[in-house]
């Protein structure tokens, strides 16, 4: 062996260890290169992407479309699980803004429920009174079968004349679309032609009366004109307004009230598409048989001619 | 036919000239003395088109300078829109930007339809000139007077309607 290959055997011996991790610093740090350049790589799609973004946020247009679709779908998320999100909170804080505020709660309600409850006892007491009249009727009955005896005979007795003249009997009723105030459908015991502009003008008097006088907080219940009186109802999505003639009574209106109910329960259509002539047919054609009973012919101040002749 | 009912307001400033366009329309007749219309006045018209008969209910409202002074309640349910000015009265067109904006928020997807009246009171270059100030373009020039574009105004209402 010369004396350069012990040099190298001699330094292999003496260096072994520092050689061995010469070359694993060497492995790393060429490892570690790759990874920088990977890096670079990526920085320099990720500057791509961000001018780009810049760019499309520089065009509200484009930023839109690219916006849009993410905020319509959350929203569409986050109306699909409303409930389940908030529907708790919601319902704890309402009820807890109640009961903080149930002083202003109840100054916003009071003047609703005491018109309501002022309009009930008031109706209330007109039965009572309707009531007590009767009692008294009963109690001269002798009266009663006099007059029973004198209508036999043929002699009648005026005041009961009179009040049976004064009977009240329903002309016209017609249901009317609230907002729009078309014609739903109409019964009527007289020929009226112009129908549709009858409604037209009883919701104009509505709306007026209630816009001028009460702020819609109020509605309308009746309109006297002569010896007719109408008598409006108000339903959800229409109104009913029934033209009397006579005197009306409590048991009267209180039955009026009975059919009108009864039918906007079972025969009025919930859906309310168009107002055309089918639906108009189909309404009055109910309305008819259900106050079949109340018919009784005589002019009604509606029938009148107006001031420029009829087309 | 089918026919339908529907539910058209005319308002614009006072006696510009509703109350004779729907008496033009409707009785073909020019009202010969000015009564001022108090609150709202009803009218009826059937007007027929290719498949459907428009049962056109005329609620003309009395005349106010601003539309903001007209109950709300007159607006609902309304399918159409006529806003009258007189092309005579510069007064009556003045505020109508403001007026047919309020008209458009009260009723967003209904048509309007905006009406220049009393044309047989202009000559032809007042005409011009009149044209040229307006804040919105109108859609018809008419005459309830003599009855100029009265039917073909309702008619293109009853379209647009449908």
């Amino acid at each position: 062996m010369d004396s350069n290959a012990q040099i190298n055997q001699l330094k292999y011996l003496l260096f072994k260890e520092e050689q061995e991790a010469t070359q694993h610093l060497k492995e790393e740090i060429r490892v570690l290169r790759q990874q920088i350049n990977l890096l670079e790589v990526e920085l320099q799609k990720y500057e791509q992407q961000v001018l780009k973004m810049e760019e499309e946020a520089r065009d509200p247009s484009r930023l839109q479309a690219k916006v849009n679709p993410i905020i319509n779908e959350k929203i569409k998320e986050l109306q699909a699980n409303f409930y389940d999100l908030f529907g708790g909170e919601v319902k704890t804080t309402v009820n807890l803004e109640i009961r903080n505020s149930q002083d202003e709660f109840i100054e916003a309600v009071y003047p609703i429920i005491g018109k309501l409850v002022r309009r009930y006892v008031s109706y209330q007491f007109e039965l009572f009174m309707e009531a007590m009249e009767e009692q008294r009727k009963n109690a001269f009955s002798f009266k009663s079968w006099n007059y029973r005896f004198k209508r036999w005979f043929g002699k009648g007795d005026e005041a009961d004349i009179i009040e049976e003249l004064l009977a009240p009997s329903i002309e016209e009723v017609y249901l009317i679309q609230k907002d729009s105030g078309l014609l739903l459908g109409c019964f009527s015991a007289n020929n009226i032609t112009d129908m549709d502009m009858v409604a037209g003008m009883f919701s104009a008097i509505k709306s007026s009366a209630e816009y001028v006088f009460s702020k819609q907080t109020e509605e309308l219940r009746t309109i006297e004109y002569q010896n007719f009186k109408v008598i409006i109802h108000d339903y959800y999505k229409y109104y009913s307004a029934t033209v009397i003639d006579g005197t009306s009574t409590p048991s009267f209106l209180q039955k009026l009230e009975i059919i009108l109910n009864e039918f906007d329960e079972n025969k009025m259509p919930k859906l309310i598409m168009d107002v055309d002539d089918v639906l108009f047919k189909q309404v009055s054609k109910n309305l008819k048989k259900s106050f079949e009973g109340f018919e009784k012919n005589k002019p009604s101040p509606f029938t009148q001619q107006k001031e420029l002749p009829s087309k | 036919m089918r026919s339908v009912s529907k539910k058209v307001i005319l308002t614009g400033s006072f006696a510009v000239g509703k109350t004779s366009l729907v008496s033009q329309f409707v009785y073909r007749k020019f009202p010969e003395s000015y009564k001022t219309t108090l609150g709202v006045r009803i009218d009826k018209k059937v007007v027929e088109l290719e498949n459907v008969k428009i049962n056109m209910i005329i609620w003309d409202i009395g005349g106010e300078q601003s539309q903001i002074r007209i109950p709300d309640s007159y607006y609902l349910g309304s399918s159409g829109v006529i806003y009258v000015f007189d092309l005579s009265r510069p007064a009556s067109f003045l505020n109508m930007s403001e007026n047919i904006n309020y008209i458009r928020q009260k009723l967003p997807n209904v048509p309007i339809i905006i009406v220049g009246n009393k044309i047989d009171l202009l000559d032809e270059r007042t005409f011009q000139q009149i044209k040229d100030i307006l804040p919105i373009p109108a859609d018809f020039f008419t005459s309830a007077l003599q009855g100029d574009n009265v039917e073909n105004m309702f008619l293109e209402l009853a379209q647009q309607i449908i």
